[in-house]
């Protein structure tokens, strides 16, 4: 069930109101129930898995607390438990087809093994609070439902905000009460974010896709320009899943971690990646980073640390050399890029000193999403090698006509506009305090132009979120 | 909370209300293809309906209406025929379609097409939502529509259903011209379909009774390709879902309860490209048995010709017009033979004439009416080379063309096997602004013929038979092309 479905819509408003007219201490078990169905309707056996994590984080959680001296060995089992079932679905292929091409037929591939949607984003957030319980940082939940709530909460369970269980346990317990601004504020969010999918990302989708699925019959500025808009998809795309997510949860009163803060207005690349898919990376940075010894010891140590991270997060993403690459790529940009950006510290305070610098990360960021776009490496080479000033002229060939080209690009640019004016400190407030005919404007034309101008029908190719695959 | 829920239903309220006024434009209905088809046919069941009953009706995916003449159909048996198929339907439409003609008419037989019994769904088959889609939208019945839809479509998929503007948004970017003419309101369904396809109608309402097909047969290298790389279909492997096994009880119980007599029928693909239909024929014969129903297998004691095969190398091709001729014969002799107290003739009946006189499927089963000044009789009951000719005539039947036919019974020509003879016309005619005399070979006409007359039918151009010289049989020495190949 996507968030972009006509499902989805109809599940969502029985939910709000059942939810709404529920007394407060059964409201956990609808939440619960609606988001097993959710999760359900991809594909029932997905259940299993979800149950199997949440019942091994759970007791492996009360066991923490009630046997400290096992703890190490109880958190390890549950590290394993969890970790194994993660690297079985997402990695084991990949694996047996490593270990197969450097000692043939080794080991067994299984065609059967599907991807399991959202694994990666459950999994992580039930292991931190495994790992939290253990250092202490919280105490162990002892209602399993409400903990089962916590690891399958239906907005953010296929592709996050990956949230802690000290932020987002806690809410289940509040008593809820029903507030008028959090619902607005919510439900404009919901319908901002399937405008940014439906209308810009995925009609972005249908150039990119022509030229990366072909990456030979494309050559020249084209594929620059692919790979320049599959940046904006992406992040248009990831960050309108977080928004949905979040303006869903708000709608219940749970109150989710912001994902994205306009990344594409970074300065530098560190910068940057704290403004990128914010709760995994700090999630990294908790679990990973910090345990391997962070930036304690300079040097060396802090380079390894780093390298480590960004290769562990390009495999995150997903079972294939191609995001290790990633990984690698960008984790050189943060250790040699960034220094050369640090030097040049005091112009990037001026205006057009933030907006060159700011080109410029965009531009390597773009550079390195080649290997993260690209279906092989070898399809991603092509890309690169044919990558040039040449052959403009072929711009309306890749699934946009002129009008439909244009027409993205705009509004490519009012986002980017909109997000200028929210750096500077404009918030959703403002809309709330705005004449009445500027505010209804609004909350017609989103959805009117959504359903009449977006990239989606019989005709259109997969319409799901990129991260679901993660 | 009731703030927000006034708020949420007015601004819901406007967009529905907004969204029905973009669809009630029909600025984006498909203005080509086989939506409009489907459109057209059914508009003009509902027009036929409001006046007439339906006899017989067949259903199915476009091998129904391709393989069937409708007004063959009609004129050899009488009565009045439709065929309401879709194209690359599933048999669940073909069910719900029933139920909404049901509303308006009750046919005395039902003939289902039996490709569209298959195994597909619209989560197994690209295509199938289209074309479900597309019979669905040209019905018109509010509440069946309804009732049929969560059975019909996913959720994901009723917005398409129900909403034109919406399934066809695209046409903002892609499809401009659709949207300008539609605006502009020309052409209209129906007329842009009239244009050039004179053949599809009859009667003064020019009823819409079914298409059929008029491209040309197999060719020689077409035919070496099915021999060459196989057939294309396996009837080993076809198979019926269970959905598809359940609506067919539902069917059979929905004509039982409607005192509707089923029957099934199969138009025949060209037999090399089929292998195993044996496999499919034993297999699909046991699924239809509790049912108790006819079924007539045309892909069975098969004896279609190359040049009743549109020409292409594609599994379940369709057939052509001579095609669809020689299995509307065999549909007729099956029809004569089963249900022959079922169907009521109507061929005295002002409305049946009123579609049916004067079309080129009129002559050859009935005879033309006294004295009709447009039918220039040429023998009537007189004795040609020692065989009595019934009737012999030339009618106008367009401003382009008119035919000729003959007739005589089996019993009058027990001497000659006739099928290898032309009836032979010598006659002083004006043709093209001239008198001239000229020979008219009219040629023995196997679709026509049954076991109990022969017909003998040529179209011509119009032509003003002044007088009849000669007639006579001649032998015809010559294989026909198809039979050559």
């Amino acid at each position: 069930m996507l968030f972009n479905s006509f499902e989805f819509l109809l599940f969502f408003i029985t939910v709000a109101f059942t939810y709404f007219i529920l007394k407060d201490k059964w409201r956990w078990a609808l939440l619960l129930g609606a988001s097993y169905f959710f999760y359900g309707s991809w594909n029932i056996s997905y259940l299993i898995l979800i149950l199997l994590s949440t019942v091994t984080t759970f007791y492996s959680g009360i066991l923490i607390e009630k046997i400290p001296s096992q703890k190490k060995n109880i958190t390890f089992s549950s590290l394993a438990i969890n970790l194994g079932i993660l690297f079985f679905f997402k990695y084991y292929n990949f694996f047996a087809t490593t270990v197969n091409s450097l000692n043939e037929d080794t080991l067994p591939f299984f065609d059967s093994l599907l991807p399991v949607v959202g694994i990666s984003f459950y999994t992580f957030q039930a292991l931190s609070y495994t790992m939290d319980v253990y250092n202490g940082k919280i105490i162990s939940q002892k209602h399993i439902g409400k903990y089962a709530l916590f690891v399958s909460f239906f907005p953010q369970l296929v592709a996050g905000p990956i949230e802690k269980a000290s932020n987002l346990l806690p809410q289940f317990s509040e008593n809820k009460i029903f507030n008028y601004d959090r619902v607005r504020s919510g439900l404009l969010l919901i319908v901002w974010g399937i405008f940014k999918k439906v209308v810009i990302a995925d009609r972005i989708g249908i150039f990119v896709s022509e030229v990366y699925n072909a990456p030979s019959e494309s050559y020249g500025v084209i594929n620059i320009i692919a790979t320049i808009l599959f940046s904006f998809q992406l992040y248009l795309d990831f960050s309108s899943y977080s928004e949905i997510a979040i303006g869903s949860a708000r709608i219940f009163g749970y109150k989710l971690s912001i994902n994205f803060k306009r990344p594409y207005l970074s300065v530098s690349f560190k910068d940057f990646w704290k403004r990128w898919h914010i709760t995994l990376n700090a999630w990294f940075f908790e679990y990973l980073y910090l345990p391997l010894g962070g930036n304690k010891k300079k040097g060396i140590t802090t380079i390894r640390n780093i390298i480590i991270i960004f290769l562990v997060s390009g495999l995150w993403h997903g079972a294939s050399w191609n995001f290790v690459i990633w990984g690698g790529i960008n984790s050189i940009y943060l250790l040699v890029i960034e220094r050369f950006l640090q030097s040049k510290k005091k112009k990037k305070k001026k205006l057009f000193g933030k907006i060159f610098f700011g080109t410029i990360i965009m531009l390597l960021w773009s550079a390195s999403l080649v290997f993260f776009r690209a279906n092989t490496f070898e399809d991603a080479l092509t890309i690169y090698s044919n990558m040039n000033f040449s052959g403009i002229e072929n711009l309306y060939d890749f699934g946009l006509n002129k009008l439909t080209f244009k027409i993205t690009i705009r509004l490519l640019i009012l986002v980017y506009v909109i997000e200028l004016f929210q750096e500077l400190g404009f918030t959703e407030n403002k809309i709330f305090n705005a004449p009445i005919i500027i505010r209804w404007l609004i909350y017609l034309i989103l959805p009117l132009s959504t359903l009449y101008f977006g990239a989606y029908g019989l005709d259109s190719s997969d319409s799901s979120f990129i991260y679901f695959q993660f | 909370m009731k703030r927000i829920t006034i708020k949420f239903f007015i601004i819901s309220s406007i967009i529905i209300a907004v969204v029905l006024k973009i669809e009630s434009t029909n600025a984006f209905n498909p203005i080509s293809g086989t939506d409009l088809y489907t459109h057209a046919r059914w508009n003009s069941i509902y027009d036929l309906t409001e006046k007439d009953t339906i006899d017989i009706l067949i259903m199915g995916n476009s091998r129904s209406y391709n393989g069937i003449n409708p007004k063959q159909l009609s004129c050899a048996t009488s009565s009045l025929s439709f065929i309401i198929g879709a194209p690359g339907t599933t048999f669940k439409d073909t069910y719900f379609s029933f139920k909404e003609i049901l509303k308006r008419t009750k046919p005395k037989l039902l003939v289902i097409e039996t490709y569209c019994i298959n195994n597909f769904s619209y989560t197994n088959s690209s295509g199938t939502l289209q074309s479900i889609l597309k019979s669905f939208s040209a019905k018109i019945n509010f509440k069946s529509k309804l009732e049929s839809t969560p059975f019909l479509f996913g959720v994901n998929d009723w917005p398409y259903a129900w909403l034109t503007s919406i399934r066809n948004h695209n046409y903002i970017f892609d499809e401009k011209q659709n949207l300008k003419e539609n605006i502009e309101k020309t052409p209209q369904i129906e007329e842009s379909i009239k244009k050039g396809s004179d053949n599809k109608y009859v009667g003064k309402y020019q009823l819409y009774l079914g298409k059929y097909n008029g491209n040309s047969g197999l060719k020689k290298k077409v035919i070496e390709r099915y021999k060459k790389e196989g057939p294309l279909t396996n009837g080993a492997t076809r198979f019926v879902s269970d959905t598809h096994k359940e609506y067919l009880k539902k069917l059979n119980t929905l004509c039982l309860e409607n005192n509707v007599e089923l029957m099934f029928l199969t138009i025949p693909v060209y037999s090399e490209s089929i292998k195993n239909h044996d496999v499919f024929r034993n297999y699909f014969g046991k699924i239809i048995k509790p049912l108790n129903r006819n079924w007539l297998d045309l892909q069975n004691n098969y004896d279609f010709l190359p040049s009743h095969f549109d020409n292409v190398y594609k599994a379940a091709h369709h057939t052509t017009a001579d095609g669809s001729f020689a299995c509307t014969k065999k549909l007729v002799d099956f029809i004569d033979n089963k249900y022959q107290d079922l169907i009521p003739s109507r061929k005295s009946e002002k409305s049946w004439l009123e579609k049916f006189y004067n079309t080129e499927e009129y002559f050859p089963y009935h005879s033309a009416i006294n004295n009709d000044k447009k039918v220039i009789k040429l023998i009537e009951n007189k004795n040609v080379d020692g065989i009595i000719v019934k009737e012999c005539a030339y009618t106008s039947i367009t401003q382009k063309y008119g035919i000729i036919w003959g007739k005589t019974t089996i019993n009058d020509s027990i001497n000659k096997n006739l099928k290898n003879y032309n009836l032979g016309l010598i006659a002083k005619v004006k043709m093209d602004g001239e008198v001239k005399n000229i020979q008219i070979i009219v040629p023995y006409s196997d679709i026509h013929s049954n076991g109990k007359k022969i017909v003998f039918l040529t179209r011509t151009k119009p032509l003003e038979i002044q007088q009849l010289y000669r007639a006579s049989f001649i032998e015809n020495k010559k294989k026909s092309p198809e039979e050559s190949i």
